[in-house]
């Protein structure tokens, strides 16, 4: 079990995501494995799993049909499950097939716009960080399915915490839009460092970097 | 004396009157010295005031590299119960048979005592130590105390609950198999799905030596396994006439009392017809040195069982009449079964769907194909009422199979 498990977190790290299916059998039990690894403590292995279900959107959606329901679950289990990992499965999902994840992108979109779970003291960083980034992917491209939420979004900007801020921005950038070019450029100087997941690497940034890229990619 | 002022509690002290332990006098001595459980006195005071419960529904919080073990509660009166903002449990893992040290009962209140409200529940419904009360900056420095100590956190949410068993062959000499060591060796095995929560909803194991069942694992877990014998059940006739001879009414208070009648008393000897036997265990309990579980031992695997939530409550069913719990090969059989009944749970349970409810919405004899198990007389729950059935063996007949 611990050799197996151990097997398929180094197919993640070397991004070999067809080779998990060859390897341990395209069914759901293969699925359930990966989900677990969104509760990896190494966070390469986190995002890379991210990136697999993500892969799984695109290549052999008949195996996660049912994944976002349960990621929505897992956010929303009464009994003490903490759901890490859910919000940015949801965003890879639909960013690589949209269609898998109807009711996940109002269910992202409502994390951010209760005030119950992403403000102090009851919020969950991790997780908001996460819904950020999914908003990004999401949003990415096609603005409309995150409108709603973006004075929230852009609310993020001035959070304390620089994982928050970073994130926010990285989000924008993807979003974009003139409110999102506004915010961005008064994030040019800000000196507080994060980790973002992009083009599947995961690099410490400053948020002021962040920014600045998030920029250059809207004024492409 | 508390460097903090006590909550006036008229109601609660309501609670303290009478002869019997007050958990409300338990925790005013803690008040005295944790405002946490301070401000949970006056929580409660005014939930008994108002008839409304304050807790906010559980929140996402956790340990690093697990999804379960905690659970987050927070009050909607943070304002008026500071201490109490946060309040979230911590479950951990209880050793099999609740066995522990002094030694070890000690560490865990010291780790809790300094990082918590000081408050336990031994135990939880599902058998872990139950920490009562923290706050989520708190929750890192209590796993890393808890494993330094050897550990572990038990589970919560959509995951393998912790495994939990009876003493079984510890203390107790109707253990048909030892439950103890299939409660640690399933905990091991199963980590990943303990404390990783993938399923649709809840998984609860629980392991009883006998039918006696003590653990009550046939109302309380998904997967009950309780020990049983397939041979006789065995006599002593010696022991019978010294019960006879002390003035027992074996009679009246025996053999009569079997549900099956499956056994009768001749006056001098007891008689049993053990293929009738139910293992309702009355015979053996009531004369426990003239009677004993047979020597051809394992157990019957029963699924299904569930407090009501979403549907009513269920008693697990048989599913597996016997089976041969095989310690040489590592419950190898019963694992193969279990990874079976997942793959079908996973693919067909809907969130929040126990697999009792599962089972009873997709018809048992679907699950029974989906897991290969054999339809047996034993999973028969009552004479069918529908005439309409008709069988595989019909359609293949007549061409249309």
């Amino acid at each position: 079990m611990k050799r197996s498990r151990q097997a398929l977190v180094e197919l993640l790290r070397a991004r070999k995501y067809p080779e998990v299916l060859v390897t341990f059998g395209a069914h759901r039990k293969t699925v359930r494995s990966l989900r677990s690894l969104l509760y990896a403590e190494e966070a390469l292995v986190k995002w890379r799993t991210v990136s697999m279900f993500g892969w799984l959107a695109a290549e052999r959606p008949d195996l996660i049909a049912q994944e976002v329901d349960r990621l929505i679950w897992s956010l929303n289990d009464e009994a003490g499950s903490i759901g890490r990992g859910a919000p940015e499965c949801i965003g890879e999902i639909g960013r690589n097939n949209i269609g898998l994840v109807q009711h996940g992108v109002d269910v992202v979109i409502h994390y951010i716009e209760d005030p119950e779970t992403c403000r102090p003291p009851n919020r969950n960083t991790e997780i908001l960080v996460g819904v950020l980034w999914a908003l990004g992917r999401l949003g990415g491209g096609k603005p409309k399915r995150v409108q709603k939420v973006m004075p929230v979004l852009l609310s993020f900007t001035e959070d304390p915490d620089a994982a928050v801020r970073g994130m926010a921005a990285w989000s924008l950038g993807q979003i974009g839009g003139a409110d999102a070019t506004a915010r961005l450029q008064g994030l040019t100087e800000d000196a507080g460092v994060t980790l973002l997941y992009e083009d599947e690497q995961l690099n410490e940034k400053t948020v002021a970097a962040i920014a600045r890229e998030a920029l250059a990619h809207l004024n492409r | 004396m508390a460097d903090h002022k006590l909550r006036e509690t008229p109601l609660l002290d309501d609670l303290q009157k009478g002869p019997w332990p007050s958990f409300v006098t338990d925790m005013k001595k803690i008040a005295e010295r944790k405002p946490m459980v301070n401000d949970l006195l006056g929580q409660l005071e005014l939930s008994y005031k108002e008839r409304v419960g304050h807790w906010k529904h559980g929140g996402l919080v956790g340990v690093i590299g697990y999804g379960g073990g905690v659970i987050g509660r927070y009050s909607d009166s943070p304002d008026k119960f500071p201490d109490v903002a946060h309040f979230h449990t911590v479950r951990v893992n209880q050793p099999s048979g609740w066995f522990y040290t002094s030694q070890a009962l000690r560490d865990l209140c010291d780790i809790w005592e300094a990082h918590g409200s000081g408050m336990t529940n031994m135990h939880g419904s599902t058998g872990d130590c139950v920490f009562l009360g923290t706050t989520s900056e708190e929750l890192e420095p209590i796993f890393a105390k808890l494993t330094e100590k050897g550990w572990d956190l038990g589970g919560s949410g959509s995951d393998v609950r912790t495994p939990s068993c009876c003493n079984a062959m510890a203390r107790c000499e109707y253990a048909c198999y030892d439950a103890m060591d299939v409660c640690y060796n399933i905990t091991m095995e199963y980590q990943d799905e303990l404390h990783r929560p993938a399923f649709p909803y809840k998984w609860k194991f629980k392991f009883a030596g006998c039918p006696n069942d003590c653990v009550a694992s046939i109302a309380r877990s998904d997967l009950s396994v309780i020990g049983t014998w397939r041979d006789d059940i065995r006599i002593d006739q010696a022991a019978v006439k010294a019960y006879a001879d002390t003035g027992m009414d074996i009679r009246a208070d025996v053999t009569r009392k079997c549900p099956t009648a499956c056994m009768r008393y001749d006056g001098k000897e007891i008689h049993i017809n053990n293929r009738q036997c139910n293992r309702c265990m009355h015979c053996i309990n009531a004369m426990p040195k003239a009677l004993r579980p047979g020597k051809d031992t394992g157990a019957t695997i029963l699924i299904g069982g569930k407090a009501p939530i979403i549907e009513g409550a269920l008693l697990s069913s048989v599913l597996v009449p016997f089976m041969k719990m095989d310690k040489d090969d590592d419950y190898q059989e019963f694992k193969d079964l279990m990874e079976r009944i997942w793959e079908f749970w996973d693919e067909h349970g809907v969130n929040r769907e126990r697999i009792g409810e599962c089972i009873e919405r997709v018809g048992l004899g679907n699950f029974l194909e989906a897991i290969e198990v054999d339809p047996q007389p034993e999973h028969v729950k009552h004479p069918r009422t529908n005439p309409y059935i008709f069988y595989e063996e019909y359609f293949e007949d007549d061409g249309t199979g």
